[in-house]
């Protein structure tokens, strides 16, 4: 089966491609790119002006059932890793990787065993109190070079908190989560990456202090990064006004200073990457009172929307939800001949996802192949 | 109220809202009007929290509006057994209730109530949220002591982190012309209060000094998950009414509490009962309070 992606702008930070061009897709792995490429015998997609980029690789989210898919493919990405401790879907529409746990059960006592065909090893949404934890994975997993991805969480800080501190947070009656509840886990967890070696990674970051720390620590040289998630970039405490369930995400959603330094540090690269933390929330788990209910939004959808906020170059749009997280996990995707197709389109006017190419297969309308 | 069909707190109610309802309040107070405004109608109390005082002065006012009321106590019934709280919303209006009167131990839940209902909502109490009723009947007795609130200080002292009464007195109270102060230890004031135009202060001799009336919340050992002080008898002598400082106070100061009383940590024993107590009097304005609410709600 012969594919070709015709008149896009092609976007690959990687291969530092940003040019007017096409794609030849054969038998689902990436034939040629170029300005012109052999079209003969080829279904033929008429992408006219639109982006032409690696596909959108999430580093955490819960992807249930087909609708989870549904809504990653909606959302451009081609590559989801689980988040540890959900069921593992087996599907063949999207890449879905495991992340392995980092801690047995995740309960942030004994390391987990890793396994083989992991991407990284993850601590999901669950803290890690203990940092002698922390220390012992860092240094065991530096052999390997895997990814440690955690949760910059102090419980005892959170409390039972569902909303960042602050004036929302006080009118509201809701009890809420001091920044320090995130900061001061990730100064503790970058003193110890100091001594320990390692690639550490903090997943959905939310403060502005964190932006700081993570900044000064990279300038020093030490091997970290971080995520955001789109509802963190979009979204401040006043989104609760009304108990509305929006806000109800976790970690929890914090001031308008936070959004912008958010926005910032992705950026200036401080903040390496966007991923989702798509959750799908039961319906029944809605029914309750704002902090009773179950915490988590359907994010695939409002990630390009999110960057799209960020104001950024189109080359770092691109890395923040594709090149980076790949290069994180140690992935090799990009418009590069020989690779297997993970491709996404993009319309830069609207925002929104034109389809996506995974393998042999795609996800545009009848109408646009010809 | 900006939704006339519920009381769901008080931030945001025009000046003449709140008058209409103490006035209304007064009228029932005095014996001016005998209203039997709801006869035919079921009010329903539906109570996730224990309380006894709130729930009969709802019953009382119901009662002597004509209406039936209805007590769905949440032990025995299906909330224990997981059914969500919208759920039982909707079971309990479909019995044919005209006013679901909610007290829950989470912020927001009387909105909830009020979003998935076509019933009247009151809420009797929602989390750390509002206490509406509870500021109306405090903000009455004080409006029958003084005439008008206008220009006066109150002192809120307490846990002020997890008041749904200093939340509703603060709006209540501001709307209608008196000055706040809140007090308490500094791990009971949450953030952001200062933006909300009261006066922060963790000095009790502070916040006293020129109130006209003092306003001692409760403090919920119940609701506390960690300690927020060291101990009740340190509690008592910075943040407690005692004689001393009661005795300090100008001399037509009064005293509130919306009870029960923690005799001996909030206030002084002789403090509760003395001269400048409003306490029992707050009981008895609940009750005219809250047949003004019932009846601007149905």
């Amino acid at each position: 089966m012969r594919l070709v992606l015709r008149g896009g702008r092609l976007i690959d930070p990687t291969a530092r491609r940003d040019a007017p061009g096409e794609v030849l897709i054969v038998d689902g792995e990436v034939a040629a790119v170029g300005a012109k490429v052999d079209a003969a015998g080829a279904q033929v997609i008429a992408v006219d002006g639109a982006w032409v980029v690696p596909g959108f690789v999430d580093l955490h989210s819960v992807v249930r059932d087909e609708r989870d898919v549904d809504a990653a493919l909606r959302g451009g990405f081609t590559t989801v890793v689980a988040v540890p401790g959900t069921e593992p879907l087996q599907t063949d529409r999207l890449t879905l990787l495991e992340a392995s746990p980092l801690t047995q059960h995740l309960a942030g006592d004994e390391l987990g065993e890793v396994a083989d065909d992991a991407v990284c090893l993850s601590q999901g949404f669950k803290p890690l109190a203990r940092s002698g934890v922390l220390r012992r994975a860092l240094q065991y997993s530096e052999s390997r070079g895997k990814l440690i991805m955690v949760h910059a969480e102090d419980p005892s800080l959170a409390g039972n908190g569902v909303i960042g501190a602050g004036l929302t947070a006080t009118r509201l009656g809701l009890p809420s989560v001091p920044v320090a509840a995130e900061a001061a886990v990730i100064a503790r967890d970058l003193l110890i990456l100091e001594e320990t070696g390692g690639r550490l990674h903090f997943a959905h970051v939310t403060t502005e202090r964190a932006v700081e720390l993570i900044a000064a620590a990279k300038k020093r040289g030490l091997q970290v990064s971080a995520d955001v998630t789109p509802h963190h970039l979009t979204l401040d405490t006043r989104a609760a006004e009304g108990y509305s369930l929006t806000a109800r995400v976790w970690p929890p959603l914090r001031s308008e200073t936070d959004v912008a330094a958010l926005r910032a540090g992705l950026r200036d690269g401080t903040i390496d990457a966007l991923a989702c933390d798509h959750v799908r929330v039961g319906v029944l788990d809605r029914e309750h009172p704002f902090e009773a209910c179950a915490p988590g939004c359907e994010a695939f959808e409002q990630a390009l929307p999110a960057v799209a906020k960020c104001a950024l170059e189109p080359s770092r749009l691109v890395e923040v939800l594709s090149s980076a997280p790949a290069r994180l996990l140690g992935l090799r995707t990009g418009l590069t001949p020989g690779l297997a197709a993970a491709i996404t389109v993009v319309d830069p006017n609207a925002w929104s996802i034109r389809g996506s190419v995974i393998g042999a297969r795609h996800t545009f309308p009848a109408g646009v192949v010809t | 109220m900006s939704d006339a069909r519920h009381l769901l707190g008080i931030e945001g109610l025009p000046r003449e809202t709140l008058e209409q309802l103490l006035s209304r309040a007064h009228q029932y107070r005095e014996g001016h009007v005998g209203g039997r405004h709801l006869v035919g109608r079921v009010v329903a109390n539906v109570f996730y929290e224990p309380s006894t005082r709130t729930r009969s002065s709802f019953e009382v006012a119901a009662a002597s509006l004509g209406a039936h009321v209805l007590n769905w106590t949440v032990s025995g019934s299906s909330a224990s057994k997981g059914e969500t709280l919208v759920d039982t919303a909707k079971n309990i209006a479909a019995l044919g209730v005209s006013i679901i009167v909610v007290r829950h131990q989470s912020s927001g839940a009387a909105a909830l109530v009020a979003r998935s209902v076509h019933c009247s909502v009151v809420n009797a109490g929602d989390g750390q949220h509002e206490h509406p009723s509870q500021a109306l009947l405090d903000a009455y007795t004080l409006w029958r002591r003084w005439g008008s609130l206008e220009g006066r200080r109150v002192a809120i002292v307490g846990d002020i982190l997890h008041s749904r009464v200093a939340r509703s007195n603060l709006h209540c109270l501001k709307a209608l012309g008196a000055e706040v102060v809140f007090c308490g230890p500094p791990t009971m004031l949450p953030g952001g209060l200062a933006s909300l135009g009261v006066e922060v202060t963790t000095e009790l001799d502070v916040a006293l000094d020129g109130a006209d009336a003092v306003m001692m919340l409760r403090i919920q050992r119940e609701r506390q998950s960690d300690a927020l002080f060291p101990s009740a008898a340190e509690y008592h002598r910075r943040w407690g009414l005692t004689n001393e400082r009661a005795a300090a106070l100008k001399s037509d100061a009064v005293v509130l509490h919306p009870g029960p009383v923690n005799r001996g940590l909030e206030l002084s024993p002789e403090v509760a009962d003395g001269q400048r107590s409003l306490i029992l009097e707050q009981v008895e304005n609940g009750v005219a309070v809250r047949k003004a609410v019932l009846e601007a709600v149905s």
